[in-house]
């Protein structure tokens, strides 16, 4: 008897663990589908066209030389280094230890869900290609600028979650993105150079959508 | 018949015990998201910057890309209030009584090309969309007033608030219809014309 319930308990154990994962991200797949399970690379693609919401526009160029590179790893912080992303509110706070660096709006998931948890920066691009969507929310989106991957044990970095600048929307404070956190490019900017090795990134709330 | 009857109560059990095991890991979940949440100081979206020098004030507010700055200078003089409006040169001057004028933070659009900003009324907000150069829109046309347009070509809704931009020619316009439904219109600025939406731009 007392087996028959212990192999009820093991079934019921192994259900709940393959579940959970997919009902607590609600089967989320991949920020960006037209670049899912990619390496990211860098990718500077200068008087490019960009689409977003069935609008063609001309993407910003980027020019390498006008900028210091900031290379993950070889920065080093005295004090622990913490952006955290509050999907309720949309606004981003960046802390070294107790100091806020900087507090600004973002823009999360509207049309695929940006996943919560803590997260790492696994890979950061000056500069890379974006793209996904079917119909009249397909992107296609060049030199999307200063982009920082983040992971974990349940979000792979291969899934493309970021932060990242906004070339082609500007509304901030409002769920906007396919998952990804979108920021103003003048304030992405600042937190690429500040970023460090072991900065955590902690996704909490959830977006008014 | 038992057969069937074993098969459903062994499926039950294993349900039950799923769903218990399920609401335990939520809650676990929840305490550790509400633990991260206390020690985060309060969280408030930052307005534009402003330097206070009675009895002008100056308010600024950055482009997306940080290459261009639109400053409001607002002026108390008797009974009216003088607003001036600069980019790299004056694009707009106005004097209002009992009027407010404010740069919403996404006021500027994604290229840096147009900027847009409220006046809150007593019933009803007024938004302006002028370009940053300060180019006319046709002969003796400085602006677009959303709230005028949106009146004289959309029947049904009302405008509820003007949060951004969808992309560089798209401004996102939420309404509430006659029938209480909330609806998401884009006004495109080069045509002037309003797209009525399937998403609401919560």
């Amino acid at each position: 008897m007392i087996k028959k319930y212990f192999s009820y308990l093991f079934i019921s154990a192994i259900l709940a663990s393959f579940f959970y994962p997919f009902i607590t991200q609600k089967l989320i797949l991949c920020a960006n589908t037209g670049n899912c399970n990619e390496k990211p690379i860098l990718k500077i693609e200068n008087n490019a066209l960009g689409i977003f919401n069935n609008q063609r526009f001309q993407a910003p160029n980027i020019y390498l030389a006008e900028n210091k590179q900031n290379i993950l790893g070889k920065k080093t912080s005295f004090e622990k280094k913490t952006i955290y992303v509050n999907l309720t509110t949309q606004t981003l706070l960046a802390y070294e230890g107790r100091k806020l660096f900087m507090q600004t709006p973002i823009s999360s998931g509207l049309w695929g869900k940006t996943p919560t948890g803590e997260f790492s920066i696994w890979s950061m691009f000056r500069s890379t290609r974006m793209s996904g969507g079917q119909g009249a929310d397909y992107y296609n989106l060049p030199n999307v600028p200063y982009v920082m991957f983040f992971s974990n044990n349940e979000v792979a970095g291969s899934r493309g979650f970021s932060l990242h600048g906004t070339y082609w929307h500007n509304n901030f404070g409002h769920p906007m993105s396919h998952g990804c956190v979108n920021m103003k490019t003048s304030d992405v900017a600042k937190l690429y150079g500040w970023v460090a090795n072991d900065t955590k990134i902690i996704i909490f709330g959830e977006a008014p959508i | 018949m038992n057969f069937f009857k074993k098969i459903l109560k062994s499926i039950f059990i294993i349900t039950f015990i799923t769903s218990l095991i399920l609401l335990v890991l939520f809650q676990r979940n929840r305490q550790i998201r509400q633990q991260v949440l206390a020690n985060i100081p309060s969280l408030e979206i930052p307005s534009p910057t402003m330097v206070f020098s009675l009895p002008i004030q100056t308010e600024s507010l950055g482009s997306p890309d940080g290459s261009k700055t639109l400053i409001m200078k607002k002026e108390q003089i008797k009974d009216k209030v003088k607003y001036t409006f600069f980019v790299d040169e004056l694009i707009f001057q106005k004097e209002e009584v009992l009027q407010n004028l404010t740069i919403p933070y996404n006021s500027w659009s994604p290229d840096n090309k147009y900027i847009f900003f409220k006046e809150s009324g007593a019933s009803i907000n007024n938004y302006y969309v002028f370009y940053a150069s300060g180019d006319l829109f046709s002969e003796n046309v400085k602006y677009l007033n959303i709230q005028g347009l949106f009146e004289e070509k959309v029947k049904g809704f009302k405008i509820e608030e003007v949060t951004g931009w969808a992309a560089p020619n798209l401004i996102i316009i939420n309404t509430v219809s006659s029938e209480g439904n909330r609806v998401s219109f884009w006004f495109d600025v080069p045509s002037q014309s309003f797209i009525q939406l399937g998403t609401y731009f919560n």
